[in-house]
């Protein structure tokens, strides 16, 4: 057995474009999934029973199903009702969507678990209801929840690959197209396994390096 | 304990040397199995009835086949990007999924004799204003990873949008919603897509004139040589033609010759 990474340097641009498209796919699925999963963390918790019930509808909606259907869904069946659909856009929100539901459940969390009494002070100085929101509540919550939103980030990351079966021209299709026609597929796999480690390994380093220098300050 | 660790491993890739040595053949026939990978993309090359049981002339092929070898048959679906690996890693023993034969993939596989002739052609919207690879450029087309079509547009016309797919069943969802312009598939597969759908339509030019032939994994020559035989006898005999017959419902375009 002998190997042949030349292949891979040869090819380099090729798998290199398909990162971009992965990076992507990712960063904007992810705002996407952050924003949106606060927003439905707090429809969940709100005094409103509709908000609420549709809030709870939507998580387990989507963390019910398996997301290649929810893929395929978006892509394949929508266009039926007349609504164009582009794979990386579809990519895009289909992940951010999905995505939203977990965060959701993990803010959730957070401002749940925020004692009564700081909520209360806040109140008491004269706080409006959206102050005590925007200065309290959210800070505290996401200082809380930011390690496990942060591994909700990766998995999200890593789950982009499966935008190849819907067309997306990412590193994962990028990687079959090269496989399939130098026949090296050892080769080609294992780099591209390095390439989503090195994007997934420097998001979990930024996130460690925030985490210690502005959130966990302080905290013991 | 490092020594004996070393020595374990230098064992095992002894043991392992000794088992790649002998022919797969042995293996078929002592095990009672064969194991094809056929892909079910699409009628009527291969594709899964109403009872989910695969059908099609390659699934055909596959039969006859293991029935001439008296073993069991066991099919794997492949697709045309998979086809290969598993054939060169041993998933499989051999490919009967529609697969051109040609140099570049001969180095990695072997082919017997073609069992079927076609070659590449174009599937569009009826009335499209693209007449060939040539308007390919800077529009969307459907065409599956490492096919002889892919090889081709690349050469013609480099700045096509290539949106791969995994089967041709794809292509048409994909062509119906807008989604690509064209589809570049063997002939087989378009004529037969045209003929079933009113709203596309077959280019006529035929662009390659490819052998179609059943892969199998290097180093096995005496399978090679029983699989290439079984082919010869397969045209000799009349059942080749007789298949394509039962599956296009004409007579096969081009013939082929046998040996013995």
């Amino acid at each position: 057995m002998t190997f042949h990474f030349e292949v891979i340097f040869k090819n380099l641009d090729f798998l290199l474009n398909g990162l971009k498209i992965t990076f992507l796919i990712s960063i904007f699925s992810l705002f996407i999934g952050f924003f949106l999963g606060l927003v439905i963390a707090f429809m969940r918790i709100s005094k409103s029973k509709l908000l609420s019930k549709i809030a709870i509808a939507y998580v387990e909606f989507f963390r019910n199903t398996p997301f290649l259907v929810q893929l395929f869904f978006f892509y394949f069946g929508l266009p039926e009702l007349g609504i164009i659909t582009e794979p990386i856009t579809t990519a895009i929100i289909a992940l951010g969507v999905n995505s939203a539901a977990n965060n959701s459940e993990v803010i959730r969390a957070g401002i749940i678990s925020i004692n009564k009494g700081l909520v209360e002070a806040a109140e008491s100085l004269g706080l409006t209801k959206f102050q005590v929101v925007r200065l309290v509540i959210i800070p505290n919550a996401l200082r809380v929840t930011f390690r496990p939103l942060g591994s909700n980030f990766i998995n999200l990351i890593l789950t982009t690959s499966v935008a190849v079966s819907i067309t997306a021209n990412e590193l994962m299709s990028n990687a079959m197209t090269l496989s399939s026609n130098s026949f090296r597929p050892f080769e080609i796999y294992l780099s591209i396994l390095v390439l989503y480690c090195i994007l997934t390994f420097s998001l979990s380093g930024i996130i460690h390096f925030v985490d210690k220098k502005f959130i966990s300050k302080g905290i013991s | 304990m490092k020594k004996i660790l070393l020595s374990l491993l230098i064992l095992s890739v002894l043991l392992a040397g000794v088992t790649l040595g002998t022919d797969r053949l042995d293996k078929i026939l002592k095990d009672g199995k064969i194991v094809v990978g056929i892909a079910l993309g699409g009628p009527p090359i291969g594709f899964r009835n109403e009872k989910n049981e695969p059908m099609g002339y390659d699934v055909d092929i596959a039969k006859l086949l293991a029935e001439a070898l008296g073993v069991k048959l066991e099919i794997v679906e492949v697709t045309g990007a998979t086809r290969i690996p598993m054939l060169m890693s041993g998933k499989i023993d051999l490919v009967i999924a529609n697969m051109t034969a040609n140099l570049e993939r001969a180095k990695s596989i072997d082919f017997t004799m073609p069992y079927l002739r076609t070659g590449i052609k174009i599937l569009v919207r009826t009335g499209s204003d693209i007449k060939g690879i040539e308007d390919f450029n800077g529009r969307k087309v459907a065409i599956g990873r490492g096919t002889t079509g892919e090889a081709l547009v690349k050469k013609m016309a480099p700045n096509t949008d290539f949106v791969y797919i995994e089967e041709f069943t794809n292509a048409i969802l994909l062509l119906r919603q807008n989604k690509v312009e064209a589809a570049i598939e063997d002939g087989t597969l378009v004529d037969y897509m045209a003929g079933q759908y009113a709203e596309f339509e077959s280019l006529p030019t035929l662009y390659t004139s490819d052998p179609i032939a059943i892969g199998v994994q290097k180093g096995n020559p005496d399978l090679l040589r029983w699989t290439d035989m079984f082919v010869s006898q397969l045209i000799s005999n009349g059942i080749q033609k007789e298949l394509y017959e039962k599956w296009w419902g004409v007579e096969p375009t081009a013939q082929l010759n046998y040996v013995w």
